[in-house]
């Protein structure tokens, strides 16, 4: 594993399992279409950490529903289906409202992907903060390692978590930019704050 | 020249124990190739999926 701060590349030699497959499968229709990035557990996972998981996080950058549409009919011509409904504009609302829309191959559940738009300024940021993992039988853009702790410490910090967050800090211990972690850690309290503002106010 | 063992540090309870290992299997990854490690890794993903 060779990690190329100034390309902000990772070259990883590794064997794929299934999982790479089912994720580079994916990856291939959705980047003919929109600007991705992959988020939290597989980061970990791609990377070496030895834990399975039913879902792939993924952001996608918002786009129109006439878009979406000709996505959605790539993803179902490749053998893909949604989870959550099988009509597009049915599925585009979700992402609309900040909902995550879930994909398979068909007829199999696990694992799927979490598809969603980004909700906030945060999020958004992420596509300008990503880093690529070339693996030999195709590349995937991830969120910076430094975004990827910082969410695993302290947005979503259960034990898994911290532990997937952990798995980096070792891995890649003199090539991480803790001050830029320590900003981020700032704006998630924000963000949670945030959050839970709203909820009170929805309740 | 044969390389050092690296041994496991028990935790004292579940949650130190896991952290324990998590750094084990680093120090695994950094010294093996990306082949030997993944094909490890893989038995685990693979008879999940």
């Amino acid at each position: 594993m060779k990690y190329d701060l100034k390309k902000k590349e990772i070259i990883l030699n590794r064997e794929l399992n299934k999982l790479d497959s089912f994720v580079l499968d994916f990856i291939r229709i959705l980047e003919k279409h929109v600007d991705y990035v992959i988020i939290s557990g597989y980061v970990s996972i791609v990377l070496g950490r030895t834990r399975i998981t039913e879902d792939v996080d993924i952001f996608i950058k918002e786009i129109s529903e006439e878009k979406f549409l000709k996505l959605y009919d790539d993803i179902k011509k490749r053998g893909f289906w949604c989870l959550n409904a099988e009509k597009g504009a049915e599925i585009f609302d979700f992402l609309k409202n900040k909902m995550a829309a879930r994909f398979s191959r068909k007829e199999k559940p696990v694992p799927n992907f979490e598809v969603k738009f980004p909700k906030d300024p945060l999020d958004k940021e992420t596509f300008g903060d990503f880093i690529t993992i070339i693996l030999p039988k195709g590349k995937l853009k991830i969120s910076s390692l430094e975004r990827h702790i910082a969410f695993k410490r302290y947005y979503l910090a259960s034990d898994k978590d911290i532990e997937d967050a952990l798995h980096i800090e070792e891995l890649f211990k003199d090539k991480i930019d803790h001050g830029k972690i320590n900003k981020l850690k700032e704006l998630i309290k924000i963000k949670k704050n945030e959050e839970k503002k709203s909820f009170f106010k929805a309740r | 020249m044969k390389k050092k063992r690296v041994f496991l540090k028990p935790g004292k309870d579940n949650k130190e124990e896991r952290i324990n290992f998590v750094k084990f299997w680093v120090n695994y990854i950094k010294s093996h190739s990306d082949k030997e490690w993944s094909s490890q890794q893989n038995m685990l993903i693979d008879s999940q999926i």
